[in-house]
């Protein structure tokens, strides 16, 4: 009795946010076949990761591969080297992910307390230039600059050190990496906190200097926590997408000396690739790549919803 | 009063200076790429050229410019960052002020529905057999439609609608405001911000867009411009990923200067665009319109 | 307040109706106009006879259309059929017209949308670049493609091609012996020289190094004398630089196949870092190394850091493909330094041989490919066919015979006095002028064939080139490239797997055996390291295919 009059208001409480929302699902009516036509229609595709596919046959009719279609997943756990490139992807994305989190967001502070408007603008538009710059270009400045008689290596000789040839190194990789992350996307992805800095109520602001709080603390107890919410899901989709590695500047800046700490999984099938166009495996390591980031977004989300009560879903 | 202005003036500097530094170390790229391009192609091999030209001449731009098909492609370019920023924009917004309300029906399935898409898709060749399928191969619509919302971008709007205070939609709906209304005449004017950052996010998109055109269109009058900028960079440029022996004529190698005078010429509208939108960041446009 | 509402939503729905339908009117009024049919070329009657008296025959009299995928470089754009003189002269004389698709020619673009034409079956008709001939061979065989043999009798140059160069059916045939892919011919077998500042070596009155003990010496001394120059300077990285010796010292590194080589000698493929020769050549570039001769930043020197010290003159000897003699002497001529690099005589090693390998012949990374769902076959390969004549081949090489060029009266062609050159540098260009489409010529000739250097020209300042070219035609060091062998789809799946690594592994260890990271004491111990990875399994498939090579 108790459950079916349970499932009643249930039922009810669903029917009435229905009827709340025709409005809000009629606009989103567009968005829905958006996803439908062009993300989940082709998504069968995904089988190729477990078939063999050629292209004779077709998606449908390629035959299924060995081991119950796992043959392609089977073949990157068993490589000699999956445990480095899965250790290096990961490494990579964590420092990555740590070092460039925080960058725009203290710039996007920053720029909000500079008072001359002219000032303000000029940083920020040059800050975001190098966002514009191609990675190519980027990586081959960078290249340069760790070089032996390059900008790097004068500036530490200035201070008595020995000059070094970074690259050729493993263990500098990483940081090499991070910094030329920083440097190119600081700026463009400090835009974002921008906007949302200047939705936070000014009258916060009034009632907060009526309180006597200086500037610092200004910053703390109102900006901060005003793009929290913004910064909880950029991370989240951050941490999502710790698999995949973005591998075209790993491709530019690597070379076979630092494949210990630089090659990722990207690299890696990229290499492979050029010989033959291996649709199956790679499609199936994207798909291991997916499945490990949906399940991180899952868990990021979780924590977040706790934390912060802000989330993704 | 004159401690508070002490420490208001430390904090100042302190400020400008992390400003001044930003502002030097991002500054070189751009300085280094604009100078390459009006010097003097054997300054440039010899390595010459850091922030100022040398052997200043503008040889490059004249050989670009006169080129055809940097105009042709800049156009395509311009027509399709417009058209596909409008769809994005419209489909966008719709969809995320609608997932930010919490009583919408559904709410944490359509979350899901659309953040599930960003991590699990076909790959290329289903893809490319439905664009078939529809007719959109070679034309405009193959890159605007599959990409018509972004959804990270539909993520961020969706915070920010979600961050308004209910009351302006509250005393809207009072004043006898239906929904679209509401949407359109409180919500959008109070969203400038987000809405003016996430037209740059898209038109941006749209400008850099290069592998979608490379495989959906095949008339080259078509080609948006960073096809003919990737062209002409990543002609001769060897890394250590290619194994395999290319043959070399040096007389298909392309100048820097030349390389460098298309990075400019190809990302100098884009990148003015952003302090004309900045008048939309201005603080304090919610206050308007609660007490309005 | 009823009005004013009206008139609110009139206001709402005319800014929602022109946000609908300005992008469209916008895309309409921008949209390039479908592609028409264009009209016949214009038949300049009296030309047109005066080719024809060659014995060129129209292959057909309607005008019959072919959509061409064909690659594109940054330096020889495409032009539209309607602006190119060059593409409608073709129309003119065989009856075809050419749609062309450009695809980038830069990096993986061109193999990538390849790639996924070929996998979602949307093939265009005529494919003019292909590089990926297994792909490609294994659609065939399923009929995806026209057959070259099974046309040979309507193709008189082809089959005249198939009969002098018998490597076109061994290695580029496919699974069922025929030949899908018609592939580039050239008779430019050249690729790396041996350079040095020759000014140098003529100041310092020293002659050329007959061995790598004198060459050791040689260097040694130019270093003592010019300590602040780059001895031995070489770009990307260890494999390369092993690659260009190997030969020399009695072994062999090809990159192309991860480093197993054909050893002439003995007539089968084996892996060279396994040579004790091999381990002679490193340790020999690791003294290089430790007494400052080989570039201290060998191992990261990317091409353009190369360009920048070869070009301020910083560098005394590098081993590189024969045209950087041209640019780098441009460099030094238009900076007014005295400085001049030229071909070296390749020393010999310890077992007397010296040479470095060449390009081969045959080349069908870049070929001819013919969709079987074409319109009309026969025309098509009577098309290709004439691409590969004695007309077709000199046409889509120079442009428009008696336009561009002229034939001489020793039977090579000469450039026509209006046209761009170093006495003419206003001249017109191919290119800009005539819409010459680069990639279509597939049957390349000598280089500088194409005279340049008109009487009355002034003579041109010597970069020599010229005279490097002919010194290493001379010395005879440039040893046959090898074979180009076929593998059966397990054998394929074998390598895949198991080459990368073992690249990978040597690629890692040969620059800390160079630069001394690693001891050179361990190299036999990397050798059995690298065996673990499967080189002998490699090296059997690789004889495997060999032996199937030779049988045909």
């Amino acid at each position: 009795m108790r459950a079916m009059s349970n499932l009643k208001l249930y039922l009810s409480e669903q029917y009435r946010s229905f009827k709340r929302s025709r409005f809000l699902l009629l606009i989103m009516v567009p968005g829905i076949i958006y996803y439908v036509v062009f993300h989940y229609l082709p998504m069968y595709g995904l089988i190729i990761a477990f078939k063999d596919f050629n292209v004779f046959d077709g998606i449908i009719k390629s035959p299924w591969a060995a081991n119950y279609g796992f043959k392609h997943f089977l073949e990157l756990f068993n490589l000699p080297v999956f445990y480095r490139i899965l250790k290096n992807t990961v490494l990579l994305s964590l420092n990555t992910i740590v070092f460039t989190f925080p960058a725009p967001i203290i710039l996007a502070l920053c720029l909000n307390e500079a008072k001359a408007d002219v000032w303000k603008k000029t940083v920020q538009t040059v800050s975001y230039l190098p966002h514009f710059i191609s990675t190519v270009v980027i990586c081959g400045m960078v290249t340069n600059f760790l070089s032996l008689s390059g900008l790097v290596n004068d500036i530490i000789s200035l201070f008595g050190l020995k000059r070094i040839q970074f690259l050729l190194y493993p263990q500098y990789f990483r940081t090499i990496f991070v910094a030329t992350e920083i440097w190119q996307q600081t700026g463009w992805n400090s835009i974002l906190y921008m906007a949302a800095l200047s939705q936070i109520n000014p009258e916060l602001y009034e009632a907060c200097k009526i309180d006597g709080a200086n500037r610092l603390q200004q910053i703390l107890y109102i900006n901060i926590p005003g793009i929290i919410p913004t910064a909880m899901i950029l991370l989240i989709f951050k941490i999502g997408g710790i698999m995949n590695m973005g591998f075209e500047k790993v491709l530019l800046l690597y070379n076979p000396n630092i494949y210990e700490t630089a090659d990722v999984i990207g690299t890696f099938v990229y290499r492979r690739g050029i010989v033959g166009a291996e649709f199956s495996f790679s499609t199936a390591v994207g798909f291991f790549q997916s499945v490990i980031g949906f399940v991180l977004v899952v868990i990021a989300n979780r924590i977040a919803r706790k934390v912060n009560e802000v989330s993704l879903w | 009063m004159k401690k508070a202005n002490l420490s208001s003036v430390l904090f100042d500097s302190f400020i400008n200076l992390i400003l001044a530094l930003v502002l030097l170390v991002t500054l070189y790229p751009f300085l280094h790429v604009a100078s390459v391009s009006l010097s003097d192609p054997y300054a440039v091999m010899q390595n010459r050229v850091s922030f100022y030209p040398v052997g200043f001449n503008l040889n490059s731009y004249k050989s670009v410019l006169s080129n055809p098909y940097i105009w042709i492609s800049y156009k395509n370019t311009i027509v399709y960052t417009v058209v596909g920023t409008c769809v994005n924009m419209v489909m966008t917004t719709t969809m995320a002020y609608s997932l930010s309300k919490k009583y919408l029906f559904g709410r944490k399935f359509f979350s899901v529905f659309t953040i599930f898409t960003l991590f699990f898709n076909g790959g290329i060749i289903p893809n490319y057999i439905l664009i078939n399928k529809l007719g959109l191969i070679d034309s405009m619509w193959a890159l605007i439609l599959p990409i018509a919302i972004g959804t990270w971008n539909l993520m961020v709007m969706r915070t920010y609608f979600e961050g308004l205070p209910s009351e302006i939609e509250e005393s809207a709906a009072i004043d006898g405001c239906n929904p679209l209304q509401v949407l359109v005449k409180i919500v959008l004017p109070v969203s400038k911000p987000i809405l003016a950052t996430i037209t740059l996010f898209y038109a941006v998109w749209h400008w850099n867009m290069y592998f979608s055109p490379l495989i959906y269109l095949n008339d080259k009058e078509k080609y948006p411009i960073q096809i003919f900028l990737q062209q002409i960079l990543i002609t001769g440029e060897t890394s250590f990923a290619n194994t395999v022996v290319s043959i070399e004529d040096t007389h298909l190698l392309i100048s820097d200067t030349v390389k460098y005078a298309t990075i400019i010429v190809a990302i100098l509208p884009i990148i003015i665009v952003y302090p004309f939108l900045q008048k939309y960041f201005i603080k304090g446009v919610l206050i308007g319109s609660v007490k309005g | 307040m009823k009005k004013r509402k009206v008139s609110k939503i009139m206001r709402l729905a005319a800014v929602v109706l022109i946000a609908a339908i300005l992008p469209m009117l916008v895309s309409c009024t921008f949209n390039v106009p479908e592609r028409q049919t264009a009209p016949g070329p214009e038949t300049k009657q009296a030309d047109g006879q005066k080719n024809n008296e060659q014995g060129s025959q129209k292959i057909t009299d309607k005008i019959v259309e072919f959509d061409v995928l064909i690659g594109e470089h940054a330096s020889y754009p495409v032009t539209r059929y309607e602006n190119s003189q060059f593409l409608q002269k073709i129309t003119e004389k065989t009856g075809v017209r050419l749609n062309l698709i450009a695809v980038p020619d830069a990096g993986d673009a061109y193999k990538q949308k390849l790639n996924i034409m070929l996998n979602t079956n949307d093939i265009p008709d005529i494919i003019w670049t292909s590089k990926d001939d297994a792909l490609i061979n294994s659609l065939a065989v399923k009929g995806v493609f026209l057959a070259y043999s099974d046309y040979l009798d309507h193709t008189p140059s082809l089959k005249k091609a198939f009969e002098t160069i018998p490597d076109i059916e061994r290695s580029y045939s496919a699974s069922d012996g025929k030949v899908y892919i018609m592939p580039r011919l050239t008779t430019n077998v050249m690729s790396e020289i041996f350079m040095i500042r020759e000014d140098i070596l003529k100041k310092e009155g020293l002659k050329e190094p007959e061995t790598f003990d004198e060459f050791y010496s040689l260097l040694k001394t130019l270093k003592e004398k010019y300590p602040d120059m780059i001895a031995f300077i070489n770009r990307n990285g260890g494999e390369h630089l092993v690659n260009r010796l190997a030969y020399s010292w009695g072994s062999g590194y090809e990159t192309g196949t991860y480093g197993f080589y054909l050893n002439r000698d003995e007539d089968k493929y084996q892996y060279g870092p396994l040579d004790k020769n091999f381990k002679l050549m490193v340790e020999w570039l690791k003294k290089l190394f430790d007494e400052g001769i080989l570039d201290e930043e060998y191992a990261l020197r990317t091409t353009k850091q190369w360009e920048e010290e070869m070009s301020k003159g910083n560098a005394i000897f590098t081993i590189d493909y024969i045209d950087r003699v041209k640019s780098i002497n441009a460099a030094y001529i238009s900076t007014g330094m005295e400085a001049r690099v030229a071909a070296m005589n390749i020393p010999k090693g310890p077992t007397g041989k010296s040479g470095i390998l060449a390009k081969s012949a045959v080349m069908a990374n870049s070929g001819i490919v013919i969709s079987s769902k074409i319109s009309d076959p026969v025309v098509a390969m009577k098309f290709i066919d004439w691409v590969y004549s004695d007309e077709g081949r000199l046409m889509t090489s120079f442009g428009i015979d008696g336009e561009t060029f002229v034939i001489d009266e020793d039977g090579r062609p000469m450039l026509t006095p209006h046209m761009k050159r170093q006495a003419n540098p206003d001249g017109k260009e191919l290119v800009k002028d005539y819409g010459w489409i680069y990639y279509i010529d597939k049957y390349e000739f000598p280089v500088g064939y194409l005279k340049d250097v008109l009487p009355g020209d002034p003579v041109p300042e010597d970069d020599r080139w010229m005279f490097s070219r002919e010194k290493m035609e001379q010395a005879n060091q440039v040893i046959p490239a090898d074979p180009v062998l076929k593998f059966t789809e397990q054998q394929t799946s074998e390598l895949r797997s198991k080459c990368t690594l073992i690249q990978d592994y040597f690629k890692q260890n040969i620059d800390k055996f160079i630069m001394g990271t690693r001891p050179i004491s361990e190299y036999d111990q990397f050798v059995e390291e690298i065996k673990k990875l499967g080189v002998d399994d490699v090296a059997k498939i690789y004889n495997d295919a060999y032996q199937e090579y030779k049988s045909r």
